[in-house]
């Protein structure tokens, strides 16, 4: 009996600095942990999916552009979608003008990319609400990309990008968090495709995304759209809404420079579901047929 | 300890956690409770020494393993084990050393160990992640001061939400097979 009380303060104390040697680990030596990620979120999903459903029908995201009445609202979204759509042309043409401009100079681009949305649950947060990263309920299985596949709400609203996968769930970071990074962006003075003025934005963790105005920017107001625009951003996002102009003011020290504020339209942290939209591999590659 | 009934439970209320803490949380502050620094205390108030602190390791590895560690702008987020184990461990040890001194009955003694609790446990897992910060910047960033008076607020709000939660974990009392409190005292008066 003794001898099996020692034996396991000994596993105990084993435990411990266990522990202790993997907390302060290099994270390059401890890259396998991530594996475990998968199994662990399969493992709580079923209770974690169904709190997360009654939580946030309970207390679910509210827009602050889309009517009240359901038929306008799905209208509302229909039209945002389809003005999307004609301004992610206007720059796909543009970048097809400057590709054959590159050909013609004789510099091969790579081929455009195609997108395949999946809708997906949100089925948990991270346990720690500082991080902000939704668990969404689809991973590698359906062809879901590190960095690469972007969240978005209501068609056209970026919710943020997958951040890291798992075999069937994924994490994904909200743009309103200031882990996201910078985020080049277009203030639309009239209407979508009409005169914009480029701002640089991060994520403010207050739900809010705060930054940088252009030089020279005239015009700009609350409830103007903002649109992505970003080269380190996937060809999936491009063009999707980030909210709205909340406010604009001079920047702190430099008068001449003008800070935005700008607002989701919807809470993205409060979502229950998500279209998540993958890049397709281009035509053509192996096992890339969507 | 029954460990079925204390993994059934521990499901539970990872996915309360996972599933209800960003509804709880106030505003956009990201301060909200944790359900399961809840169970920890209760089990650590009602078990032996060795039982609470297997029960902490148990609890903080799945912590760790549901937990990103916070990571700098445009960094893959990473999973770390460890500071969530040490973190109850010390919440834990905390609670058996003050579990003496408090009626475990009293629902504002389990509020006042949650708390306390999960403040030590936040303290911890501050600490930890500072000081890899300082060696391993490029996958984790943390803004030491902020974050800890976000921790501390969420233990005081994990607290107040232990007044519901406790007594309803210590009403299945039975079933984890906790030592009965005053049962010594019965059987001394048999």
């Amino acid at each position: 009996m003794p001898k099996a009380r020692i034996s396991q303060q000994r596993l105990l104390t084993l435990t411990v600095i266990a522990a202790l040697l993997l907390a302060f680990l290099p994270a390059r030596y401890t890259a396998w942990v991530d594996a475990l990620q998968g199994p662990v979120d399969f493992f709580f999903a079923p209770v974690s999916h169904l709190a997360s459903y009654v939580s946030r029908t309970l207390r679910p995201a509210v827009s602050g552009t889309l009517p009240s009445d359901a038929d306008l609202a799905r209208i509302a979204i229909e039209r945002d979608k389809l003005q999307t759509e004609l301004l992610d042309a206007d720059r796909r043409i543009e970048e097809l003008k400057r590709l054959v401009r590159d050909l013609q100079g004789g510099i091969n681009l790579a081929p455009d990319v195609e997108v395949r949305a999946l809708a997906a649950s949100v089925i948990g947060a991270s346990s720690d609400l500082a991080d902000g990263l939704l668990t969404v309920r689809a991973g590698r299985d359906e062809g879901v990309t590190e960095r690469e596949t972007v969240a978005v709400v209501n068609g056209v609203h970026l919710v943020g990008r997958v951040e890291s996968v798992a075999a069937r769930t994924s994490r994904v970071r909200p743009i309103t968090r200031s882990g996201a990074g910078w985020i080049q962006a277009l203030v639309y003075i009239d209407r979508p495709g009409g005169k914009a003025y480029r701002c640089q934005l991060r994520g403010a963790d207050d739900g809010t995304l705060k930054g940088d105005l252009e030089e020279g920017a005239q015009g700009i107001e609350p409830g103007q759209e903002v649109r992505l625009q970003d080269a380190d951003w996937p060809d999936t996002a491009q063009m999707l809404v980030l909210g709205r102009v909340e406010s604009v003011g001079a920047k702190e020290g430099a008068p001449l420079r003008s800070v935005i504020i700008v607002r989701p339209d919807l809470q993205l942290e409060r979502v229950r579901r998500v279209v998540l939209r993958i890049p397709a591999a281009p035509a053509g590659e192996i096992g890339g047929t969507h | 300890m029954n460990w079925l009934v204390f993994a059934i439970v521990g499901w539970v209320m990872f996915g309360l956690e996972l599933g209800m803490a960003d509804a709880l949380q106030l505003g956009v502050s990201g301060i909200a409770p944790s359900f399961v620094m809840i169970l920890l205390v209760v089990v650590a108030a009602s078990t032996p020494r060795n039982t609470a602190i297997w029960a902490a390791i148990a609890i903080g590895l799945f912590l760790d393993l549901t937990h990103k560690a916070p990571s700098p702008a445009g960094a893959r987020p990473i999973i770390v084990i460890g500071p969530y184990v040490l973190a109850c461990l010390m919440a834990a040890y905390t609670v058996l050393t003050m579990r003496a001194m408090v009626f475990r009955r009293n629902v504002l003694a389990m509020a006042f160990l949650s708390m306390f609790g999960a403040a030590m446990a936040g303290v911890v897992v501050t600490a930890v992640y500072a000081v890899r910060h300082f060696y391993d910047g490029q996958h984790i960033e943390i803004h030491a001061l902020p974050e800890l008076g976000r921790r501390l607020a969420s233990a005081v709000y994990t607290g107040a939400i232990a007044i519901v939660v406790a007594p309803a974990l210590q009403w299945l009392a039975p079933l984890f097979g906790f030592p009965q409190a005053g049962s010594r005292e019965r059987r001394r008066r048999a």
